[in-house]
């Protein structure tokens, strides 16, 4: 047997380390995309073949796109954000250990997609951003206080193992937060105005 | 009119963050260049645009059909071609697009391959994984047992992670 066969046998990678070379090769993906397409030109042929004529463009309709948008930033940021939504959508499910901590959990995966719906949009301000951050931050500390306080009650070693494991995840996710914070602030740093990405018009 | 031009507003918004999503979501799928898989989510938009106020989800509608639309699209390509070469290869080509932009260009390039290779199935329900969905919506939306897809999911990663230990590169 080849040397090659035993190492396939060690299961070197990890699922996690999978995951996380998908999910650059999503943002790597989705940087080339949004630098070959025009999303403009893509709505009018959408219109075009329902006979009408295209909407205005955003910088028609006065909507400054962020810089950072041509490289693929953007879209990178809202991947990130919706890896993070994901991991709760499995965190968060009924079955989960802690029905509190769910809720904290879910609330967080709110606010996530908020912000990333917002900033995909154009249509979020960098205050509103730093406050949904913040609310995420919050909903990690009340789960991982909640998590913390619920392993203390006399349950099983089944349970007990779970909420450790969930308790893991919790801290896992708010270390990614200021790496994300930084992220998405980076996305306004173009703007004149750092605290506001203009609304648009229609 | 109002309610209209509102429906066109949050059809557009909805263009704007889904779009680039949705083409990548049909390159996992195995999709054979980033153009035919503009070119099937531009038919997906097309009719989502139509029946846009009578959707509920737009983002499991759109891949439903951007789904179908590449089943239509392969089913079309196999009388020329036999599919799985073809797909395999295309597949590969796409994925590798991106990779100038990644230092870790060699480990992704081993990705896109062990991608490229898995079974249709496993492919189908990764796709839908990644865009977020649980093992209960993708049952749903491909008519699956939730068992079934678990195990599906389940086979993928294990496949995926083979490959890429075969290939021996160090991980992240």
């Amino acid at each position: 047997m080849s040397s090659r066969r035993w190492r396939g046998r060690d299961a070197r990678m990890t699922d996690e380390q999978v995951d996380m070379l998908v999910a650059r090769d999503r943002a790597a993906i989705a940087a080339v995309l949004d630098r070959e397409l025009s999303t403009q030109a893509g709505l009018a042929r959408i219109y075009a073949a329902h006979g009408l004529p295209a909407p205005p463009g955003q910088e028609e309709a006065g909507l400054a796109r962020p810089a950072a948008d041509d490289g693929g930033e953007l879209q990178a940021v809202c991947d990130q954000i919706a890896m993070l939504e994901t991991t709760l959508a499995h965190a968060s499910r009924p079955e989960a250990p802690s029905g509190q901590a769910g809720m904290y959990l879910s609330a967080a995966s709110r606010f996530l997609y908020e912000l990333r719906s917002g900033l995909a949009e154009r249509t979020m301000t960098a205050a509103d951003a730093s406050r949904l951050l913040t609310s995420v931050r919050h909903d990690f500390d009340e789960a991982e206080r909640t998590l913390r306080g619920e392993q203390r009650l006399p349950v099983g070693p089944g349970v007990l193992a779970r909420l450790g494991e969930l308790r893991d995840l919790v801290g896992d996710l708010s270390g990614q937060l200021p790496a994300l914070d930084q992220d998405v602030m980076r996305l306004f740093g173009h703007s004149d105005d750092p605290a506001s990405v203009p609304l648009p018009l229609h | 009119m109002l309610s209209e031009t509102v429906t066109n507003v949050e059809f557009d918004a909805f263009y704007t963050m889904e779009r680039t999503a949705l083409v990548r979501f049909v390159m996992y799928l195995g999709c054979a260049d980033a153009d035919t898989a503009e070119d099937i989510t531009h038919a997906a938009f097309t009719r989502a645009f139509a029946a846009w106020a009578t959707i509920r989800f737009p983002k499991a509608w759109l891949r439903k059909v951007a789904q179908n639309e590449y089943f239509r699209y392969c089913q079309a390509a196999a009388r020329e071609t036999p599919l799985d070469a073809a797909s395999a290869e295309a597949a590969r080509r796409v994925l590798s697009a991106a990779m100038a932009l990644d230092h870790q260009a060699g480990l992704r390039e081993d990705l896109a391959t062990a991608i490229s290779a898995l079974p249709p199935k496993q492919r189908q329900v990764m796709a839908w994984h990644w865009d977020g969905f649980s093992d209960a919506e993708i049952a749903i939306q491909l008519g699956d047992s939730e068992v079934a897809v678990r195990k599906n999911r389940s086979r993928a990663l294990k496949n995926l992670r083979r490959y890429l230990d075969e290939t021996g590169r160090e991980a992240i």
